[in-house]
């Protein structure tokens, strides 16, 4: 399969007052056309970074401090403000989980849709207008028409979502970079969604990606999975390998967490989930019931200790092969 | 305190349009908090649920309906009695970054509720701040920071604090999860449990997540298109679940194996708006059990037993079904 987005060792930075902080340390990731990868991990372990970075849409004082981005032949890291507006939205589409953040609050939903199916098709306002009363029924909104002429703070917080997923449908982009869909949407309309963008993935050759929160998600509607943590990615693995034996430690945690959050009868959450990540060795070591003394000498790179398996962690060789529990 | 915590009775809100036209957001809502009680409001997106939650911090005037708290009636409430009522109720707001003022420091955000409430002093201020981000676990050490060096998950941990400083009676939690993983989630609802046995504090929770209302909330209500369609307490609900909305929510849970079957009870059909509601029953058109009645008459609230309430035509004839 050819690569329609490959991502290779991505490092973004941060600076505040205090100095700079590096939020990316070296994320590689491809997507091939027809693939779905489900993107989990720790809030603020820079999923919405990674995505935004695609992009170009991290801004001073974000650094990109090195890597590739490479999508047809091209860096997009060296692309200018020009060069992406003209990708942005068209071959790339991208939805925020912040959605009132990123819609107007002045403009009506229907001139803000319009503008965005304008941006890059030649078509007459009543066209656009006509495209965005089909997008907002894709996405489950009734009464598209009338909805057209209301502002952002007359939609509930669930239709605002679905407005910025609805922006993000309008051009058929060949990637769909599609950050948290389901957050705040009930789910009957989750997984209407879902279904629309795996029917756009299967049907016309695109590729999404997909962040979210939501293992459930991730199980159902994706192929792969990439587990980042601390900004890095930790574990990547095919859905039904990974659901079946998580090899890192997080992981391996994190799945223990999902099914937990089913189950009235377990009893409380491991109280660590919370402890900063560390800055030196394994970032995880804090929280890792396996953690040795190694651990937190060196940085573990990503190995394969089982086909098709990439981890970052000193004992995955060992967890792969049942030696140790997770 | 004898009563309820809070009782809403009949609540309406509707949003004009124009001159022929209106959202009728919130239907004829009623419902009760009890003292440490968390009752969880979920539903259709657009169904009411936050507007409910508005109306109850009095950041929208409802159209018709009572709202009491601590038997006190809140909608007739002077404005300056209100504000002193104010830290005793408290809203976690459902987009965290929208909530949080960008040129406050996170400190002074979690500090301004105790300020309004005026009973502390600077230093005592001080200390309850750093005790609450620990809480947390964002860190007193966070206290400098301004709310867009944070992501939204550790945002919402910050509109949690915020909502807890002033140790209130009644929490009103929009989605307090929707931007946490699974991991940081399962430990903020372990907080908000302890919260709720130590310090007694009601919670209205109102969120898709269900897997967390299940594990947080004593009762559910679900919402369908500005009406509370079913209520009950919430292990009885989410094991039979009466009413046929509830039905299809509840069984469209995903969850996290690939190798669960995907859900079975599912509505068809164009899902009707709160601009043009429909006749009779609200869910009429997506109903599997539709009859001619229910496009007729919207059904009466029906009581079934151990506090079950649901609001369907046929609920009862087929709840062994
Ligand atoms: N200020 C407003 N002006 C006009 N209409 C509004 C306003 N606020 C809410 N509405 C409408 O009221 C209805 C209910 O909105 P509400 O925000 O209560 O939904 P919700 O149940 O919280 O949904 P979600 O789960 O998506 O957050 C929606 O149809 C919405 O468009
Ligand atoms: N504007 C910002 N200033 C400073 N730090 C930021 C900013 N935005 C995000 N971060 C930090 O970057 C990290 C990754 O954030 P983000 O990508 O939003 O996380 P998530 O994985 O939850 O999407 C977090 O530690 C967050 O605190
Ligand atoms: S490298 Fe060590 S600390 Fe890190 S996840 Fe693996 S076992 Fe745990
Ligand atoms: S009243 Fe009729 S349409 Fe409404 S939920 Fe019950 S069976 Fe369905
Ligand atoms: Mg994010
Ligand atoms: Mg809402």
């Amino acid at each position: 399969m050819p690569t329609l987005l490959a991502i290779d060792d991505l490092h973004v930075s941060f600076e505040t007052d205090r100095g700079r902080t590096a939020i990316l340390h070296g994320i590689s990731l491809d997507l091939e056309p027809g693939q779905t990868i489900g993107v989990v991990g720790e809030s603020g372990s820079g999923k919405t970074v990674l995505v935004r970075a695609v992009l170009g849409l991290l801004d001073a004082p974000f650094a990109i401090d090195g890597g590739r981005i490479e999508y047809e032949g091209a860096n997009l890291l060296e692309y200018g403000e020009a060069e992406l507006e003209r990708i942005r939205g068209r071959d790339i589409a991208l939805t925020t989980p912040e959605p009132r953040k990123h819609l107007n609050p002045l403009t009506t939903i229907g001139d803000q849709i319009a503008k965005v199916i304008r941006a890059h098709a030649d078509v007459s306002k009543e066209a656009a207008m006509a495209r965005a009363v089909e997008l907002l029924g894709m996405v489950g909104i009734p009464d598209p028409e009338l909805r057209l002429a209301g502002y952002p703070h007359e939609m509930s917080g669930g239709m605002c979502q679905r407005i910025i997923i609805a922006m993000a449908l309008a051009h058929d982009s060949k990637i769909l970079l599609i950050d948290e869909p389901t957050a705040g949407l009930d789910v009957t309309i989750s997984r209407q969604i879902l279904d629309l963008i795996r029917g756009l993935v299967r049907d016309r050759g695109a590729a999404a990606l997909i962040v979210s929160r939501d293992l459930g998600v991730v199980a159902h509607y994706c192929r792969d999975v990439a587990v980042m943590y601390a900004g890095r990615i930790v574990e990547q693995a095919e859905v039904g390998t990974f659901f079946r034996q998580p090899l890192h430690p997080y992981s391996a945690r994190l799945l223990r967490a999902a099914a937990a959050a089913r189950d009235r009868a377990v009893g409380r959450a491991e109280a660590t989930a919370l402890l900063p990540p560390a800055l030196d060795g394994c970032s995880y070591a804090p929280r890792c019931a396996l953690a040795e003394p190694a651990c937190e000498a060196s940085i573990p790179g990503p190995a394969e200790p089982a086909a098709g398996r990439w981890v970052r962690c000193l004992r995955a060789a060992a967890i792969a092969h049942g030696e140790v529990a997770v | 305190m004898s009563g309820p915590l809070l009782a809403v009775d009949g609540l309406v809100k509707h949003f004009p349009m124009d001159r022929r036209r209106k959202v009728q957001a919130v239907n004829d809502v009623s419902f009760e908090i009890g003292g440490g009680e968390a009752l969880a409001l979920v539903g259709e997106s657009g169904s009411g649920k936050t507007t409910t939650g508005r109306c109850i911090l009095r950041l929208i005037q409802p159209t018709a309906g009572a709202i009491r708290f601590d038997g006190m009636d809140l909608l007739a409430m002077e404005p300056r009695s209100f504000r002193a009522l104010r830290p005793r109720i408290q809203m976690v707001f459902q987009e965290p970054y929208d909530s949080l003022s960008p040129r406050m420091r996170i400190g002074a955000i979690v500090e301004e509720p105790l300020k309004l409430a005026g009973s502390a002093g600077p230093a005592e201020r001080l200390d309850r701040v750093a005790e609450i981000l620990d809480l947390v676990r964002l860190g007193s050490g966070t206290m400098n920071r301004y709310p867009h060096q944070f992501s939204a998950g550790q945002q919402q941990r910050i509109g949690i604090a915020r909502a807890l400083a002033t140790r209130p009676d009644l929490v009103v939690l929009d989605e307090p999860t929707s931007a946490l993983d699974v991991s940081v989630r399962a430990e903020v609802l372990d907080l908000l449990s302890d919260l709720r046995a130590d310090l007694g504090v009601s919670y209205l929770f109102i969120s898709h997540d269900l897997t967390a209302v299940r594990r947080v909330c004593d009762r559910v209500a679900i919402m369908y298109l500005g009406k509370i369609v079913e209520t009950g307490e919430t292990e009885a609900i989410f094991e039979r679940p009466l009413h046929p909305y509830s039905r299809a929510l509840l069984s469209s849970v995903l969850y996290p194996d690939p190798e669960v079957d995907l859900p079975r009870f599912t509505l068809e059909g164009e899902i009707p708006s709160p601009i043009n509601l429909p006749r009779g029953c609200h869910l009429h058109g997506r109903c599997p059990w539709a009859e001619s009645r229910c496009e007729d008459r919207y059904p009466e609230v029906e009581r079934h037993d151990a506090g079950r309430a649901v609001s369907c035509h046929r609920a009862r004839e087929m709840a062994g079904a």
